[in-house]
């Protein structure tokens, strides 16, 4: 009893957790745009993916920028946002170079930041265009089977749709655009959106981290 | 200056100042010069005053004692004589010496530097070679140099050597090195008034980058120039590249690289063998006079096993030399694509990583599975339903024993070894040890804790668990190459030993290193932590197949980090790719194991052989007994000397020297106890020497900058004798300080002897004796 108590302390003093917390890096861009919205609902989406399939995350976002020097130790990224986006050349190749390491960018749409987006996306990968991502894609059965995107919000009525680029076979940055995956994860007093509707989008936002987990 | 010339200057002064000293002149002159003298008392002074003290004491009370028979003025004399004896005999024990200073002329000294190198046995200097003209030309002005100057001979191609004038060898120097030559006489002969040095060479400075001219050498180079001023009409075959590795029936690119001088609109046919069977010939057809060749040829090889390409080009009329017309590379061919089957346990960065970078390595079929936990997952999700998560062409991959033969390599993440499938265990543990296959462990608590001391896979494993569980540390640590990890092929991230260190050296920091593992006594630990000695790389020979242990389950910081911190892209992956290809080459059954460090060398260099030695379990066995023997290209069999690692149990070296252009084959057997363990052997080939023969012309340019640089002058062989008068004829004088001891003379006794001999006839006079 004695021996087993002291292994676990001493397991429990000097060691870390079985694995690697999952984290979620919220980008902090400049250009004005409110990079820091719906943090709430980053802290929903961890726990979902904690539940879920069973892997250990972390409590809440982990605010990154694309010029930090430990940038590599997050690999998962995500952009979220209604306003502008502008990445210095710097961050840009950060940005670039981190993709092509083996990072992931998952971008969601809050409505108001696509024009932007696809410019500087466009800086980052000039050789690299986004490309629409069919429903096939196996983004869509990660974990879950889904048919496509959940469409949460309206915004200007379009469908939604993803879009992606592509490094060396592997879907390296998903874009979701006209969905609002970010605002399907809120709680559902935020946006008095109907249940059904926030677990789909629940449900696509943990295909996209296991997607990123596994490929 | 070596310590030996440091010696041998040392015993000149010394034979030269014995000499002055016997002559009459100098010992004069050391008279008139003696400066600066002064007394110097070795020994322990105190003492002999006290003894003195005590003596003159004793003396003086004897004489009082007897005062009453002797006048006044004889004591004094008495005691005075006996006071002037002791205190001379002591002042004797004191060891006194003076200084002096001595003058003395010392002569200037002239160096003579002859190339030995390769190049300087073409022959083309009005019919003699290079090698002859020279040697012949510095014979002639030898007794001229020594005439005025101390001479010293030497020759040098990549090193030099101090010879004498009448035994100069031969040119067989792999490379020529002059400014090193030039520099390193000069420090020998540091402390000597120089006269210059007199240079005979074709100037074909080709090892290491012609930096500096010999103007830091402190002494002027008198450069003779040797050989033809024009390039010599030559063929040669410089290099065969290949990959060091081929895979069976899968083709390769071979590129053959060489030179053509003087033969322009000759076809000349450059061939390329696999062992004797002729793989292709291509024609060149060079349109100017000197030009360069690069022909690609592919080949297939049909078996594993290890084959020697080599390159020929037929001989042309008139051509320099033939030695350089053949070149040749050796390769390990393996057998065709890997097919390696990758399990893990749950969704994670590191799994997704060590996925890409191996799905990166050509030659490799690529299975991956990533079986679901047993715990709770959301019931509608897919692995839920399947027990996998759905991966591309994962749903196919049977994890059934019949279905793991088809594998070559087998890595093993963050799954518990309990889940696996009933006879998964056993049919592992047959592709390992009995097939060969290889298994790389990604360290997990999934695998380690519950199950591990008691998995029949365990034996698998180069590590083994305490008492307390496994559990990763969250600190940062530095990855450090242990010396086997240095010699590794698992993780060599660069071709040369000092790339290979300084890639390590700049590695990221990783971390959530598994602490509580140590290295089994058979298992080689390749990386270690800065923090502790934790294994975070070991490997092991498990029977007929291999073993690797990954220590730490965030490998895949260094792939993130690599990239963004140092520009070393891909070395994450190449790391992989390295341990795909050792693993998935069995280790075959065989006790002895011997390896050359390369399999090419050049003609006179020497290989470093490295040979195993393991009992019958695998372990490393450390007191055994090795014979070696070496079959070199002509047939002939000699044996080789073989010392144990001190770094390493069982591993033994020997060296060979390649003296001649073909392949070698090293054999050895070992046995311990007088128990056979049994015998191996390995090849490597030895090309012959190019770098000498590729700018074989006299370099009068580089041997002019030479002179001029140093405040020398130049000159053709032919006028060898105009620079002689230039040499520097100024002798030095300069002081030698010695010492000279007082009292070591007859003088010093006899008045000893006196002034005793004086007190006893003066007692004996005034009847005291």
């Amino acid at each position: 009893m004695l021996t087993a108590l002291a292994i676990g302390v001493l397991g429990g003093c000097w060691t870390a957790a079985a694995q690697q917390p999952f984290a979620i890096g919220q980008v902090h861009y400049g250009g004005g745009g409110d990079w820091y919205s719906s943090r709430s609902s980053i802290v929903n989406w961890l726990r979902e993916i904690g539940e879920r399939v069973r892997i250990p995350v972390e409590k809440e976002a982990r605010p990154v920028r694309l010029g930090d020097r430990e940038l590599y130790r997050t690999p998962f990224l995500y952009i979220n946002g209604h306003g502008n986006i502008r990445f210095t050349d710097a961050e840009a190749e950060a940005l670039r170079r981190h993709i092509l390491a083996g990072g992931f960018l998952f971008v969601n749409d809050d409505y108001g930041l696509d024009a932007s987006f696809r410019r500087e996306i466009a800086r980052v990968f000039p050789r690299r265009p986004l490309q629409p991502i069919p429903a096939s894609h196996p983004i869509y059965r990660a974990f879950y089977s889904l048919p496509g995107l959940p469409k949460v919000h309206e915004h200007d009525g379009d469908p939604a749709q993803g879009f992606g680029i592509f490094v060396d076979g592997r879907l390296a940055v998903f874009y979701a655009w006209s969905a609002d995956i970010g605002d399907g994860l809120e709680a559902g007093d935020v946006h008095n959106d109907p249940p059904d509707i926030r677990e789909y989008a629940v449900k696509m936002a943990v295909n996209i981290a296991v997607y990123a987990l596994t490929r | 200056m070596t310590e030996n010339e440091a010696g041998m200057n040392a015993a000149r002064f010394a034979k030269t100042s014995a000499f002055r000293y016997t002559c009459a002149y100098c010992a004069l002159r050391e008279r008139f010069h003696f400066t600066g003298h002064f007394m110097n008392f070795g020994g322990t002074s105190w003492a002999y005053l006290a003894a003195a003290a005590v003596a003159a004491a004793v003396s003086a009370a004897g004489y009082l004692r007897a005062r009453r028979r002797v006048a006044p003025g004889s004591l004094a004399w008495l005691l005075g004589l006996r006071a002037s004896a002791a205190a001379l005999l002591i002042l004797c024990l004191l060891n006194p010496t003076r200084a002096a200073v001595q003058l003395e002329r010392v002569r200037p000294l002239a160096l003579l530097l002859i190339d030995a190198s390769q190049s300087m046995s073409i022959q083309d200097e009005r019919g003699q070679t290079r090698w002859d003209a020279a040697a012949e030309a510095a014979q002639r002005i030898a007794p001229r140099l020594e005439e005025r100057f101390d001479l010293r001979v030497y020759t040098f191609s990549d090193r030099l050597q101090r010879v004498d004038i009448e035994q100069l060898g031969s040119p067989n120097g792999r490379s020529t090195d002059i400014l090193t030559a030039v520099e390193e006489a000069g420090a020998a002969a540091m402390g000597y008034p120089s006269a210059g040095a007199v240079l005979i060479s074709d100037g074909g400075q080709n090892a290491g980058p012609a930096r500096r001219l010999a103007e830091e050498a402190g002494y002027a180079v008198f450069a003779v120039g040797v050989g033809s001023p024009t390039p010599p009409r030559d063929i040669a075959v410089s290099s065969v590249q290949a990959p060091p590795v081929m895979f069976v029936e899968e083709e390769a690119a071979l590129t053959v690289e060489g030179s053509i001088h003087g033969y322009a609109g000759r076809e000349t046919l450059v061939s390329l063998f696999r062992g004797n069977a002729l793989i292709g010939s291509q024609t060149v057809v060079p349109a100017s006079e000197s030009e360069t060749f690069q022909i690609t040829f592919k080949d297939a090889p049909a078996k594993e096993g290890d084959v020697r390409y080599a390159a020929r080009v037929s001989p042309a009329e008139g051509e320099l030399t033939e030695v350089n017309n053949e070149s040749g590379a050796s390769v390990s061919v393996m057998r065709g694509r890997i097919r390696a089957l990758f399990i893990d346990g749950k969704p994670r960065h590191e799994f997704a990583a060590v996925r890409r970078a191996l799905g990166r390595v050509p030659n490799i079929d690529l299975s991956a599975v990533l079986l679901s936990p047993p715990a709770s997952l959301a019931p509608d999700s897919l692995p839920a339903q399947t027990g996998r998560y759905p991966l591309f062409g994962s749903e196919a991959v049977s994890l059934e024993p019949a279905a793991l033969a088809r594998y070559d390599l087998f890595v093993v993440g963050g799954v518990s070894l309990q889940r696996l499938p009933d006879g998964f265990n056993a049919a592992l543990i047959e592709a390992v040890e009995e097939r060969g296959a290889g298994v790389a462990w990604l360290a997990e608590e999934a695998w380690l804790n519950p199950s591990l001391q008691t998995s029949p896979l365990e034996p698998l494993l180069p590590v083994s668990t305490g008492a307390l569980p496994v559990r990763p540390d969250s600190s940062d640590f530095m990855p450090r190459l242990t010396e086997a990890g240095r010699r590794h092929p698992v993780t060599q991230l660069a071709p040369v030993l000092s790339e290979n260190d300084r890639a390590w050296s700049r590695m990221p920091l990783w971390t959530r290193l598994y602490t509580g593992l140590t290295a089994k006594p058979g298992a080689e630990t390749l990386v270690e932590s800065n923090r502790s000695l934790t294994p975070v790389l070991a490997a092991q020979r498990v029977g007929a197949g291999k073993s690797l242990f990954v220590g730490s389950d965030s490998t895949w910081v260094w792939g993130m980090a690599a990239p963004a911190e140092s520009g070393e892209e891909r070395l994450f992956d190449q790391f992989w790719a390295l341990a795909a290809r050792w693993l998935a080459t069995p280790a075959s059954a065989r006790q002895v194991v011997v390896s050359p460090e390369r399999r090419a060398y050049e003609a006179g260099e020497t290989a470093r052989i490295e040979i195993r030695a393991y009992l019958p379990g695998y372990q490393p066995a450390p007191n055994a007994a090795i014979d070696a023997t070496v079959i070199d290209p002509n047939g002939r069999p000699s044996s080789l000397p073989v010392s144990a690692s001190e770094d390493e149990p069982g591993a033994f070296e020997t060296f060979v020297r390649a003296s001649e252009p073909g392949e070698y084959r090293v054999a050895a057997s070992a046995s311990a106890g007088g128990t056979a363990l049994g015998e191996d052997e390995a090849s490597f080939s030895a090309s012959a020497p190019q770098i000498e023969f590729e700018r074989a012309y006299r370099d009068e340019p580089f041997l002019q900058g030479l002179a001029d640089s140093s405040g020398g002058a130049y000159a053709d062989i032919q006028q060898i004798d105009s620079i002689l008068p230039l040499l520097k004829e100024e002798s030095e004088t300069r002081e030698i300080r010695y010492r000279k001891a007082v009292w070591d003379n007859p003088f010093a006794l006899l008045l000893i002897v006196g002034l005793l001999s004086a007190e006893w006839a003066l007692r004996k006079r005034k009847g005291l004796a």
